[in-house]
Formats: structure tokens, C-alpha cells, sequence
């Protein structure tokens, strides 16, 4: 613990949201290299319906479950390395989350093996370039997020004085950042590319599930251009949403705390929750008057 | 389903319930009356038992058709699982003989997985024929493996260093999620119509010394002052898995399943 001061504690809480930001933007990323989230049933039901395809199919677990796993192994072994060798956390931090991030790794390949090969009669071959070349866009985006969410756990523990284990805290946060990821992120993954052909709001009836999109601008379509295209809008905005999150949280903490032997803290998270269902409702009226849904231009 | 006679899930349960129990008190005697850390990785070992025994029981209640399910199911275990394994090695310490903690744990998540297992079958309705047993077996299995990976961060089982090491430096965390996922990982991964029971307790295995090697590096926290005993964990479980990943990949192509380096999508025969 170091004394804190309003000005260390608010600067903390600003470097924290940095971090969750790069975070969030990596974990929805990595979750499209594996098609992880709302598209892996479709991804992994295609070929019974027909559709062969180069999609990775990484069935490690729900996001949440996934980065709660991925983070607190990561923060874990961070807090080991401080203890045993008394190394400086940031090289703590990025030994824990390297290893937590290969691990993650192997998981997806033996995941990707295993789902294939649990349907071998469909027909959909294992490619090995797919795995050579997903595999390690996979470990590098999940080791951005596990030490972005290993530092400002350690943050939330070391500075600003949170009372748990700052494992614990990465678990918590991981398995934030997974729900957050798979809210956020699937909007821009799911809705606009992977079911382009289906008219606009209609969800996805029985009859095309399965249906994925498999070639893309140039040759067959992968889960790397899925990601090349989901970095423009899904990746950002599931690390602003992180980011305004932890930002506010740890800010209305700092800042209102000393008041109402703590309700105030409670008191102005009540009010900040309240001031952006407000502004939510505004903004879905807004949007739903004004891209109503899609027609055909008129001849 | 493949003409290989299957393993019984008697038989595995047996070896999880008597082999993760010897492999959990022989480490704790061997690390108690030596006074050495040494044999923290036996911990280890009893774990993985109980994780093959555990992923049988996943692949047995999932087969019905629960499919997004499985990483719920093996929540659901350790959840039941970590609630008796500290209320029996409480009476452990509480009657002053830590040997009886790892027994009474057992029985207890037993019986809480009976009750659970009731619960679901019959007041929910899920009328699933493998759920009441298999309920009973994934509590029991989840209580060993936590035992046993305890004894591999911890060097012992008793309450106190458990609460010591593991709850107070926040470890349950990664034993509560990395203790799970070899339980529920294999049949979530190979799961399918031509899902096959020996190569999911591959991957069973497989996923249980990658967790070992991970537990290990953790184990630093506690053999800071002679870190032998988690090289020993980390050097054993990185061999262990190097040889089960081969064996999985080779399963994986043994199973006739095209394996293509690269190329354009194959055209199906109608």
C-alpha cells in the first residue's frame, strides 16, 4: 500500500481505464480470431447443413468462463513470481500473462481438434495452416487483455486499496470483460457480416442456421478477416465500454466515498446507473426513428 | 459410437475416489514427516485421477444433449464441490486428526451431489436417467481435485495452510477455474456425434498437467524460501503434458478425421 491522495487515486483510476480500454479492444478481438462467441454455434454447425468453411472453432468455454480463467491464472502467477523472486510487478505481470496466455492457446488448438473430429462425418477437414496461423494471433491478443486486466487489478489492490486478493480481482474483472465482450463486441460480429444475406433486424430463423459466410473479398473467408474487420468497430467499442466502466466505477469511488460514511459512493453509483439508462433509452428512441428497417431502394 | 468397449464409469470413479485419496495422504506424509516439499506433485497426480474420472462423468450427464450446458456443469461441481471440501476439512481440523478432513469432504460432496442431482431429476424435471449419479460424481470428483491441487499450491491439505495459501492469497480463483476446466474442457471440446470416450479422457489428462504446470509456477508463493519442490511440479507436469498433447494429436488422426496442411474447401459428395 502506498498513502493515497485524491490526486495519486484519480490519476490511478485514469491509467486504469487506459488499461481496461486495451483490454476490452483485445478481448473482443481474440474472440473473433477463435469465433468464440455468438457465431461459434453457426461456425460449428455449417458443415452439417453443408457449408464447409476456414473458420477457426474454438469451444473453450462461454467468454466469461474463458477470461475469467485467463486472468486470474495470469494475475496468480504474477503474485507468485513478486513473492518468490521479488521481481518488479510489470515483469511479474507479463510473465503471469504470458503463461496464462499460452495456455489459453493450447486450450483453443485442442478445442479446434476436438470439435472437428467430434464430426468428422460432415466432412470438415482440420486444416493445420489455420491452426499455425490463428493459433498465435489468439495467445498475443488474450496476452494483451490478461496483462491489461493484471495491472489495473493490481492498481485496484496496491492503490486505490481494495480489500481482495488482486487474483480474485482479475477473475472478477475477466469474467466482466467476457460478458462485456460477448454483449458489445457480437453486435458489429454477428449481425452485419456473418448473416449479411438475411434482411436487416429479422434475427436468424431455424431454416439458415448454419449459414455462414464463406468467401470473403479475396479467396475464402477466415476468422483473421473477421477480425481485420471487427477491429474498425467491435474491438473499439467493447474496450470503451470496459473502459467507461471501470473509469467511473473506480471515479465515483475516489471522489464520494468520504461522504455519508460511504453512501456517497453508493448514493452517486445509483445516480450515474440511473443518468445512463436515461440517456440509453434516449438514444435507442432516437435510433429506432431514424434507421427503421432496411428497404429497398425505390425504383 | 466407436467397437472399442468403453470404460466403465464404476470403474473410474473407483480409481478417482481410492487413487486421488492415496496420492493425497501419501504427499501429505511424505511432505509432513520428511518436513521437505518434495512430494507436493503426488497432490498432483491424485487430481488428474479425479479429473478422468470427473470429464467421464461431464461426457455421460452431457450426452443428453446439453450442449452449451457443459461449462455450466462443471461450475455447478465445483460450486458443490468447494462448499464440502472446506465444511470436511474444517471437521478435519475440528476433531484434531487431519486425515479424517479429506474423507468427511468426500462423503459430504457425495451427499450434497445427491441431494443436488434429486433436486434437478426429479423437482425441476429434467428427467435426465445419468443425472442423479452423475451429479453425486462430479461433487465427489470436484472435491479431490481441489484436495489434490490444494496439496500442490499448499504442500499439505489441512484447513489452516488451505486458508492460508490458497484463500488468502487469492489462489482459489485460478483453483476454482483451472481446477474446473480439465473437468469440463474435454467433453465441451470433442463433443459430437462421433465423440469418442477414450480420446476425451486423452484431452482429460492432457488439460490436467497443463493445469498441473500452472499450479506449480503458483507454488512458488509458498516454497519461496527453496523453490525445488515447484520445479519439481512444473518440470514433471511440462514432460507429462508434452507427452499427452502427442498422444491427443494422434488421436485426433487416428480417428479418420482429413487432416489437410492447407487448400481450398473439398467438394462433398451429396
Amino acid at each position: 500500500m502506498v498513502e493515497p491522495t485524491i490526486v495519486l487515486s484519480l490519476g490511478t483510476a485514469a491509467l486504469m481505464g487506459a488499461c481496461a480500454t486495451i483490454a476490452g479492444a483485445a478481448e473482443d478481438l481474440e474472440s473473433d480470431f477463435g469465433s468464440q462467441s455468438n457465431a461459434n454455434s453457426q461456425v460449428q454447425l455449417a458443415p452439417q447443413v453443408g457449408y464447409l468453411h476456414r473458420y477457426y472453432n474454438k469451444a473453450v468455454s462461454g467468454e466469461p468462463v474463458a477470461y475469467g480463467f485467463l486472468c486470474c491464472t495470469g494475475a496468480a502467477i504474477a503474485l507468485a513470481l513478486m513473492m518468490a523472486f521479488k521481481v518488479n510487478p510489470v515483469i511479474a505481470l507479463a510473465f503471469g500473462a504470458l503463461a496464462a496466455s499460452l495456455m489459453y492457446g493450447v486450450y483453443a488448438t485442442t478445442a479446434y481438434m476436438g470439435r472437428l473430429t467430434g464430426q468428422k462425418r460432415f466432412g470438415q477437414p482440420i486444416y493445420l495452416d489455420i491452426l499455425l496461423t490463428t493459433t498465435p494471433a489468439i495467445i498475443a491478443h488474450a496476452f494483451i487483455a490478461a496483462m491489461a486486466i493484471g495491472t489495473f487489478s493490481y492498481l485496484m489492490n496496491w492503490i486505490l486499496g481494495q480489500p481482495f486478493p488482486f487474483p480474485i480481482l482479475a477473475m472478477l474483472w475477466g469474467v466482466i470483460v467476457g460478458g462485456m465482450g460477448s454483449a458489445v463486441g457480437d453486435v458489429h460480429y454477428g449481425a452485419e457480416r456473418e448473416y449479411q444475406n438475411k434482411p436487416f433486424g429479422m434475427g436468424l430463423p431455424a431454416a439458415q442456421s448454419g449459414k455462414i459466410v464463406q468467401k470473403g473479398e479475396a479467396g475464402l473467408r477466415n476468422s483473421i478477416d473477421v477480425a481485420g474487420y471487427c477491429v474498425k468497430h467491435g474491438g473499439p467499442l467493447t474496450g470503451f465500454g470496459l473502459g467507461i466502466t471501470v473509469f467511473s466505477d473506480a471515479w465515483r469511488e475516489i471522489l464520494f466515498t468520504q461522504y455519508w460514511n460511504g453512501w456517497g459512493a453508493m448514493v452517486a453509483g445509483l445516480l450515474l446507473v440511473l443518468i445512463w439508462v436515461i440517456f440509453n433509452r434516449i438514444l435507442e428512441m432516437w435510433t429506432r426513428k431514424n434507421y427503421p428497417a432496411y428497404k429497398a431502394a425505390e425504383e | 459410437m466407436s467397437e472399442v468397449k468403453e470404460l466403465d464409469w464404476y470403474m473410474l470413479a473407483a480409481l478417482g475416489i481410492v487413487g486421488g485419496l492415496i496420492a493425497i495422504y501419501l504427499a501429505y506424509f511424505l511432505n509432513t514427516y520428511m518436513k521437505v516439499g518434495y512430494f507436493s506433485f503426488l497432490g498432483a497426480v491424485g487430481a488428474i485421477l479425479a479429473i478422468v474420472w470427473g470429464a467421464d462423468a461431464v461426457r455421460r450427464i452431457c450426452k443428453y444433449g446439453i450442449g452449451t450446458g457443459v461449462p455450466s456443469i462443471g461450475m455447478l461441481a465445483f460450486g458443490m464441490g468447494l462448499l464440502a471440501t472446506l465444511l470436511g476439512l474444517k471437521i478435519g481440523d475440528y476433531v484434531g486428526i487431519v486425515y479424517v478432513g479429506p474423507i468427511a469432504a468426500i462423503v459430504l460432496s457425495l451427499v450434497q451431489g445427491a441431494i443436488i442431482g434429486f433436486i434437478a431429476n426429479s423437482v425441476l424435471k429434467m428427467k435426465i436417467p445419468t443425472m442423479q449419479i452423475g451429479m453425486v460424481f462430479i461433487a465427489g470428483a470436484a472435491s479431490i481435485i481441489l484436495m489434490g491441487f490444494t496439496t500442490t499450491i499448499a504442500g499439505s491439505f489441512d484447513y489452516a495452510s488451505m486458508m492460508k495459501y490458497v484463500f488468502e492469497t487469492g489462489f482459489i480463483a485460478p483453483l476454482f477455474m483451472i481446477g474446473a476446466l480439465p473437468m469440463l474442457h474435454p467433453f465441451n471440446a470433442c463433443l459430437g456425434p462421433d465423440e469418442d470416450q477414450r480420446r476425451t479422457l486423452t484431452l482429460a489428462v492432457e488439460a490436467g498437467l497443463l493445469s498441473t504446470i500452472m499450479f506449480g509456477l503458483m507454488s512458488l508463493y509458498t516454497f519461496q524460501a527453496n523453490i525445488l519442490p515447484a520445479l519439481i511440479t512444473v518440470v514433471l507436469g511440462l514432460l507429462g503434458w508434452i507427452y499427452a498433447y502427442l498422444a491427443y494429436f494422434n488421436k485426433v488422426k487416428e480417428s479418420g478425421v482429413t487432416v489437410l496442411a492447407t487448400g481450398v474447401l473439398p467438394k462433398k459428395e451429396a
